[in-house]
């Protein structure tokens, strides 16, 4: 699909959707808070989504509620780093703590690394000095900035309806200065509003545009990973039928792009599960909303339609897990046959009575790009049925390193393995 | 409940006169000329309840109405079908319409039941003639046979009635006598396939009332009697519908299918084979089905853990109805204690699986080896020829199958062309 065309389609669709506006994209942009004022935390009631089925039992409904994190972020004595298991060899540490809601995670050229938020509004970064590091709020007052990228000095912030960055970042960290605006054209809307963000191999910003419900048929701007130039020009469409992804990354070798989808809700305890998908063509359709995991249509909008007609994922990833932010490891740190593996974080489930997820896995891949499976990686998250933290994101430091995010308790993990120690300390 | 779309509803009364006459008569009565069609509820148990709205690929789903009349039986689609190698597939008999579940007497008799009419008929070989007799009729869904000891057992929807010596009778065949009418009369999924165990007891399935819905204790299970109705105990609970089960020759456990709800999508859950190996045991519904899969409405808070799970998946909505195990000698040796299994073919899914007949290989342990189409050719662009029902064996080693689509019956044999006892 062309630049042109796209942007005409995407015009079209929100003229068309002004005379008959679904509620969802009735909300107002959010107001521009001041950079005092902390953004609320919103947990929409999960009542109010579409599929939901009436369940009489209120201890059974009492379990499937959405999880709210900790209003603060723990202290570093608090975090459950004790309770932590990682394979033979590797150990975890804290990076970096009291980072209320720590979401995405990215690395600068100079070794910042900066952190989002999703129910806040700040960016962070981290700057190691000497082993000792340091936190610091470089913008603030900004609407759901989950997705970040960096490029070449620049660091580029999605928020729920717009693309900005702030030039040459790591050279004044005191002083950042106002994103600017570079692409805003994005409906609102709070259901997978937020955004995960990263820089293709073509140097081109990829942002996931997620589907603006539980289940429903998405407007065409929706429901899809799309791609733009980093002066905001050129967007187009590299995957549709995308419900909501909120990680991905390209292969080191093939460059092709791997990306995490999250299932529809209310359907089964034990289904769909999440998706791990690879695109290997541009305009690629992954099934949402008509079929889940490859294999089955939707109860609501499948019938008439076969799974046949969709990019199958190339591995199932737990019902309800939460597969979000993962990256492919080409540190030289871990044993070999990490290399080139994914590391998925897997925020963990709240629409299932036991939960599941809250975990690192790892995927191994075949020589084609195919899965050759995966495993559990970084564990100890999901205690007697409750969280004690939840992964997010993971990044991959110079060293070989890598860090992990947990919008929970607030902080940033390190795990390295052998004598792999903190730089400096 | 959904409310009807106008021109849903007037699919929806179509097909309810045209297929139904599975109906209850309150349900069958087509819209008022004039009635605002949105407001047509529909009736309890019908099998549309959970159809999504708005959605017209779904609005075109509904069961399939077979012919009206059995077809003659120079219509019936015989050249079509497709066995393995050196099997063969004749006609046995026809014009019986809507022939179902299928039983043989000691003397040769084949019996078959009927659902959608009153009829229970009798098929006798006369040196290589077959003669199909109407044994009984003006009875209420009998799809349910059972013969041991001369006497042929019949289950309707509500009520499971004898017939002593009725070989020795076809022509003058005794009044039936009820043994047990403690059954709900619920019409979805009430009509029964029935069977008697190596126990001697006759085990009767009660149906869920209801594609889904919370089933009462005295539904959704496999119930056992004694031969003349008494000492009635709950064998097997959590099953949805069963049309069709019989015994391991050997283990002597119980094998059942197991049909799987509707309207959750076009490929799941799919239908089960199961295995009891002891009384009591709870297979899933509504809770669970296909054995992984939690139910979206009752699975909340519920682990498909807690149930028996099936020994294998036989295709989503594809009707798994009769099943026999293969104790003769004429096919060839893998064939010894497989399972047979019909199945009726799909209405819940755009496009149609099943309209065939199965065979199941088993491991000694009993669990399920692998499986792979027997006779097919009944389902041709996504349109019925006929639909497979029920096996039953032979004394000569032969298999028969069971047709409601064209009231007809098929023999299936192995080797030298098609031979019928007597014919040459």
């Amino acid at each position: 699909m062309t630049a042109a065309f796209m942007r005409a389609a995407a015009i079209a669709a929100v003229g068309t959707f002004a005379g008959t506006m679904p509620s969802w994209a009735q909300q107002s942009p959010a107001p521009a808070a001041s950079a005092s004022t902390p953004m609320p935390i919103h947990q929409p009631p999960p009542t109010t989504v579409p599929g939901r089925p009436d369940i009489p039992n209120a201890e059974v409904n009492a379990k499937l509620r959405g999880v709210a994190p900790p209003p603060l972020p723990a202290p570093e004595d608090k975090l459950p780093v004790a309770q932590l298991k990682l394979p033979k060899g590797f150990k975890i540490e804290v990076y970096a703590s009291g980072i209320a809601n720590a979401r995405s995670l990215r690395l600068g050229d100079k070794g910042t690394v900066f952190v989002s938020n999703r129910l806040l509004d700040k960016v962070y970064a981290i700057v190691d000095r000497g082993g000792k590091r340091d936190v610091k709020v470089i913008a603030s007052g900004l609407d759901r900035p989950n997705g970040l990228a960096f490029h070449k000095g620049t660091l580029y912030i999605a928020e729920g309806t717009r693309i900005s960055k702030l030039e040459n970042i790591e050279d004044k960290l005191d002083d950042p200065g106002k994103p600017v605006v570079i692409y805003s054209d994005f409906l609102n809307h709070q259901s997978h509003g937020w955004k995960f963000m990263g820089l293709g191999p073509d140097e081109k910003l990829y942002v996931n545009v997620g589907a603006p419900c539980n289940i429903c048929e998405p407007p065409e701007t929706n429901g899809q990973i799309r791609r733009i130039n980093l002066d905001g020009s050129g967007p187009e469409v590299v995957a549709r039928g995308v419900r909501n992804s909120v990680g991905f990354d390209w292969h080191p070798v093939s460059k092709e792009l791997y990306f995490t989808d999250n299932g529809r809700d209310w359907l089964s305890e034990d289904l769909p599960n999440d998706e791990l998908n690879r695109v290997t063509k541009a305009g690629q359709h992954f099934g949402f909303p008509y079929c889940h995991q490859g294999d089955f249509t939707d109860r609501e909008m499948g019938w008439g339609r076969s799974c046949d007609e969709f990019q199958k994922p190339v591995a199932l990833l737990g019902p309800h897990s939460a597969a979000l932010g993962m990256r492919f490891y080409t540190g030289t740190m871990f044993p070999k046959d990490y290399r080139n593996a994914i590391f998925i974080a897997r925020h963990g489930s709240w629409n299932k009575t036991r939960k599941i997820g809250g975990d690192i896995i790892v995927a191994k891949l075949n020589r084609d790009g195919s899965v050759k499976s995966w495993e559990p990686f970084l564990t100890g998250f999901l205690q007697n049925n409750d969280y004690i933290g939840r992964p997010v994101d993971v990044l991959v430091m110079k060293d070989g390193a890598l860090l992990v995010s947990d919008d929970h308790s607030g902080a940033v993990y390190r795990i390295s393995y052998g004598d792999g120690r903190v730089a400096g300390r | 409940m959904p409310t009807l779309h106008p021109t849903r509803s007037l699919l929806l009364a179509a097909t309810m006169v045209a297929s139904m006459a599975a109906w209850p008569a309150a349900a069958q009565q087509p819209p008022a000329a004039g009635a605002p069609a949105a407001a047509q509820p529909l009736p309890p148990g019908s099998p549309l309840i959970g159809r999504p709205d708005s959605n017209p690929a779904a609005a075109k789903l509904a069961p399939v109405a077979p012919p009206p009349l059995a077809a003659s039986a120079d219509k019936l689609p015989t050249a079509k079908l497709k066995v393995p190698k050196g099997f063969n597939v004749e006609v046995y008999a026809s014009g019986m319409q809507n022939a179902r579940s299928l039983r043989v007497g000691d003397k040769g008799t084949v019996f078959a039941g009927t659902r959608l009419i009153d009829k229970v008929y009798a098929i006798v070989d006369k040196d290589g003639k077959r003669e199909v007799k109407t044994l009984y009729t003006g009875l209420y869904r009998p799809n349910g046979l059972a013969f041991r000891n001369g006497t042929l057992y019949i289950a309707e929807l509500s009520k499971i009635s004898k017939a002593e010596n009725i070989e020795d009778n076809l022509d003058n065949p005794p009044k039936l006598t009820m043994i047990y009418d403690d059954l709900p009369k619920d019409e979805a999924h009430g009509w029964k396939f029935i069977g008697i165990g190596p126990d001697n007891k006759l085990y009767v399935p009660v149906g869920q009332p209801c594609n889904n819905c919370m089933p009462s204790d005295r539904h959704a299970q496999i119930r056992r009697i004694n031969l003349d109705g008494s000492g009635a105990e709950v064998f097997a609970r959590g099953v949805r519908m069963t049309v069709g089960f019989d015994w391991h020759p050997v283990s002597k456990d119980l094998y059942f299918n197991d049909n799987g709800r509707d309207w959750m999508s076009e490929d799941a859950p799919e239908d089960e084979l199961n295995r009891a190996t002891k009384a009591g045991e709870h297979f899933g519904s509504p809770f669970c089905y296909q054995g992984n899969l939690p139910d979206p409405e009752f699975g909340w808070g519920r682990s498909c853990d807690e149930f028996t799970k099936p020994v294998m998946l036989t295709g989503p909505h594809s009707a798994g109805l009769g099943l026999r195990f293969y104790t003769g000698s004429m096919f060839p040796k893998k064939y010894q204690n497989a399972i047979f299994i019909a199945r009726h073919g799909s209405w819940n899914r755009s496009k149609k699986v099943g309209g065939d007949v199965i065979v199941v290989y088993l491991n000694r342990n009993g669990t399920v080896k692998s499986w792979e189409p027997f006779l097919t050719g009944f389902l041709e662009n996504n349109s019925y020829i006929g639909r497979p029902v029920d096996v039953e064996l032979m004394k000569d080693g032969s298999l028969l199958v069971s047709d409601d689509w064209n009231g007809a019956v098929y023999r299936i044999s192995y080797g030298k062309p098609a031979r019928v006892a007597g014919k040459q």
